[in-house]
């Protein structure tokens, strides 16, 4: 894997570029759309509450109204995916365990879906999301667990079988919907999108999000010991059982609360902390921020491409996957298989 | 320090692995665990580090049984060194060895300049300095198992237990293996506790010996007394020769398996 090489100097420029991009990204993405706005004008609008200035109503109400709430939850849930993905990665010892290869995911789509069912508030449907969100990760893991071991091999084939398990709950839970209510509610809601974004349904996500991220942030050397075999990491003097179920914790409710705000958007878990790592390695002190900014930052952009590239907008879903599937084969062929 | 056995005894459900094994390390001494293929000498390890739990009996040390102990009061005196494996990790050396502060670490803490200086100093001291950027999934046997043992020393442990160390080694790598523990402990004070295939490692490294066998007899004491033919014989169902080999001026123990014992 190539290693960024040269001066001091060359590792801060990168991370400085890092912590940017997600800022940047967002500044840039704000003004994209059938109302264009200019980084400059978007600036000046973002800061006439503080300013006092007066800006050009139609402007305002685009980006306060529409944009800004919108770009916030991608950012939010990209930044989560995407330390959610990287921590279970450490915690499995696996490069392919993410929310989506461990059943996580499809587990908080069925309790979120199955609280949507009976027209539950959007806290409801978080709490159910990470309640059944826990249940698939504790059925992968006591399906995977050996000899006190979850095998590379066994997670993956665990996950797929939770994943199908709950994926036939899903249908199920379509298929008693009503077609003329909840149904398209359900259906559309499954496919991922930003859409609907609003302060109110951030408002909801946003403590979750954030502190689960948060506590991974700050165990993230001990990630790396975790990711270390049961006996090592024991002899490392860190109280393994309760640091698993703290990173078990946190990646969930953040997984859980990002589907229940925009479906199950799939990929970024995988993709984004392989990048991180071909930039900087295994150890997670790093990984870990990079995986939170990147994937923020990569969330926006696909956003602002599903709602501006065609007339129409296409779900988020669709697009991570039309773009993650062939840059995941990329990163494969590139590094020979993904390693941690 | 002193770190002991008592009576320890552990089993399989039905199946009797450990029986009432005993034994006692003290500052700077070196013990040798010998033993067949599947006589439990990992399980040992496993069991005298509290990985998993002895059936009866007790590990002490300096008296205290070590359940009655914080974890990481305990590793902040002893020091596990895995057997080497090529896993999917690619941490570097240097980020390996640091995992060995840990021990030192509050929860939430990163690693310190300090923690850094000392992981440095100690590599520099088993000479691997120049592996510091290189991969751990790029290393030979015999440089991980070397990264490992620097990882150990880093917690600045007064016991290092280590699982074959010099297994799947060519000769060179064991010998530097071999002399890296012997100087730790005749420099630092640091003792050891080391699994071994090898009789002679055995007589050539430690003070201490002691040979699980299938019966369930333990042989216990000192190396040149516990490694000899007879035991070894009745260990391992092999003749041996344990013959001594001068050479300018030193002799050095040399064990010959001749043949499979009836």
């Amino acid at each position: 894997m190539p290693i960024p090489k040269g001066g001091a100097g060359t590792p801060r420029i990168l991370g400085a570029v890092i912590m940017a991009a997600p800022i940047v990204a967002a500044l840039v993405c704000i003004g994209i759309g059938r109302y264009s706005i200019s980084v400059r004008e978007t600036l000046y609008v973002l800061c006439s509450p503080f300013t006092g200035n007066e800006i050009d109503g139609t402007a305002g109400t685009v980006i306060f109204n529409v944009r800004l709430p919108r770009i916030l939850q991608a950012l939010l849930v990209g930044g989560g995916l995407a330390v959610a993905g990287a921590s279970f990665q450490a915690l499995f010892s696996n490069p392919l365990a993410t929310p989506d290869t461990l059943g996580v995911a499809t587990g908080a789509s069925f309790g979120a879906v199955l609280a949507l069912l009976f027209h539950s508030d959007a806290l409801t449907v978080q709490f159910s999301a990470m309640g059944f969100g826990f249940l698939a990760l504790f059925a992968t893991t006591f399906i995977s667990r050996q000899d006190g071991r979850n095998s590379v091999i066994m997670v993956v084939l665990a996950g797929i079988v939770v994943s199908a398990l709950f994926e036939a709950l899903l249908s199920l839970v379509q298929y008693v919907a009503n077609p003329e209510d909840t149904l398209p509610t359900i259906t559309y809601w499954l496919l991922g999108s930003m859409t609907k974004a609003s302060y109110m349904g951030l408002a909801s996500g946003l403590p979750l999000i954030v502190s689960g991220t948060l506590l991974i942030f700050l165990l993230r050397w001990r990630l790396n010991v975790l990711s270390l075999q049961e006996d090592e990491a024991k002899s490392m003097g860190i109280n393994v059982r309760n640091t698993r179920l703290a990173v078990m914790t946190a990646s969930t409710m953040v997984t859980a609360a990002s589907i229940s705000l925009c479906g199950q958007v799939g990929w970024i878990g995988l993709l984004v902390p392989h990048m991180s790592r071909m930039l900087y390695g295994s150890d997670n002190r790093l990984v870990i921020p990079a995986s939170i900014s990147l994937g923020g930052a990569m969330m926006v952009l696909i956003d602002t491409a599903a709602r501006s590239a065609m007339a129409a907008e296409i779900p988020v879903s669709i697009l991570t996957a039309l773009i993650g599937a062939p840059f995941f084969v990329f990163l494969l062929r590139k590094t020979r298989g993904a390693r941690l | 320090m002193n770190f002991a056995v008592e009576k320890g005894c552990f089993s399989y459900g039905a199946r009797e692995i450990l029986r009432e094994v005993a034994f006692s390390v003290g500052p700077g001494e070196i013990l040798s665990v010998l033993g067949p293929n599947g006589v439990g000498k990992t399980t040992l390890l496993r069991c005298m580090m509290g990985f998993l739990k002895w059936k009866s009996g007790r590990t002490l040390i300096d008296g205290r049984d070590i359940l009655d102990m914080k974890q990481s009061d305990i590793w902040k005196k002893i020091a596990y060194v895995p057997q080497s494996k090529i896993s999917v990790f690619s941490y570097t050396a240097l980020e390996m060895v640091l995992m060995g502060r840990t021990a030192h670490l509050r929860v939430f803490a990163l690693p310190t300049a300090e923690d850094r200086h000392i992981a440095e100093t100690v590599m520099e001291e088993v000479g691997i300095t120049s592996l510091r950027g290189k991969k751990c999934s790029q290393l030979s046997g015999g440089e991980l198992q070397m990264v490992l043992i620097a990882r150990a020393m880093t917690a600045r442990p007064l016991l290092l237990i280590l699982d074959e160390p010099e297994s799947n080694l060519d000769f060179k790598n064991q010998l530097i293996v071999l002399q890296t523990i012997r100087r730790m402990s005749a420099e630092s004070g640091i003792a050891a506790i080391v699994n071994t295939h090898y009789p002679a490692h055995a007589l050539q490294i430690s003070d201490k010996s002691l040979i699980l066998t299938k019966e369930g007899v333990n042989f216990y004491g000192p190396s040149k007394d516990i490694v000899s033919e007879d035991n070894m014989r009745s260990a391992f169902d092999v003749r041996v020769l344990i013959r001594d080999v001068l050479f300018e001026g030193r002799t050095h123990k040399s064990v010959i398996p001749v043949s499979v014992a009836g």
